[in-house]
């Protein structure tokens, strides 16, 4: 969890002007790819392959980044879905990092373990005793929704639903006078 | 109303949501609060006008009920 956190934050952490609060900066290579804050709109996200890619990351904070915490999570209607946390003392007084980090890992701090398609919102903070960072991209897992249980559920729940609205649309009989 | 406005406006509201879902499966538009909520109430208020068009089932209303014998 603590290694989603972080390349989230590498992610997301931005130039001034982006979708990102607090003037922090960053950006992510994946395959080849770089990404960064201005992958802030859903037709320009971050793709994360099928597979088990290696993002590398890289990010840097403009405040006094003692005792920082943060948290990643994906936004679902007017709510956030908390993936991930960190938090440390940070005695040296480091203000960047960089590593590299399995999106194996990212797919598997998702709900749902067994499958995963389509596009996210995922919303990103970081404090520290110096300042705070808020930030959003969209990333979209590249796959077959039909292949996933969220995608078959989706298209038989419309389908049956549609069924429902198509049967509500039958006159009730009326009772003859 | 002619139809069966519960009925309609239920899987109208649930449509709308698997609708949401659709859109964000297919990475079309993820799952914000214009789609989560907007969707199903749209859903539902296309339940209950549907419901009150019914245009299946009517009964001839002219018909005496002696003629229906």
């Amino acid at each position: 969890m603590a290694g989603l956190g972080l390349v989230a934050a590498g992610v997301v952490a931005a130039p001034a002007g982006a979708a990102v609060t607090g003037g922090c900066t960053g950006q992510a290579v994946i395959e080849g790819t770089t990404y960064g804050p201005e992958n802030d709109t859903p037709d320009n996200a971050i793709v994360v392959p099928e597979g088990d890619a290696v993002a590398s990351w890289s990010g840097q904070v403009p405040f006094d980044n003692a005792n920082f915490s943060g948290t990643a999570g994906i936004t679902v209607g007017p709510t956030v879905v908390q993936l991930a946390d960190w938090s440390g003392v940070n005695e040296e007084g480091a203000a960047d990092a960089e590593g590299e980090y399995s999106l194996a890992d990212l797919k598997a701090a998702l709900p749902v373990d067994v499958g995963i398609a389509g596009i996210y919102e995922v919303i990103v903070e970081h404090q520290a005793d110096g300042g705070s960072c808020r930030a959003n991209v969209f990333v979209r897992f590249e796959g077959d929704p039909l292949s996933t249980p969220l995608g078959i559920v989706s298209v038989a729940g419309a389908v049956l639903t549609a069924l429902g609205m198509f049967a509500g649309m039958f006159a009730k009989p009326r009772e003859l006078a | 109303m002619r139809g069966k406005p519960v009925l309609a406006a239920i899987s109208g509201l649930l449509f709308g949501a698997f609708v949401a879902l659709i859109l964000q499966q297919w990475a079309v538009y993820p799952l914000t609060s214009l789609s989560v909520l907007g969707l199903p109430a749209l859903g539902l208020i296309l339940g209950l006008v549907l419901a009150a068009w019914a245009p299946f089932g009517r009964r001839n209303d002219r018909v005496i009920p002696e003629a229906r014998r």
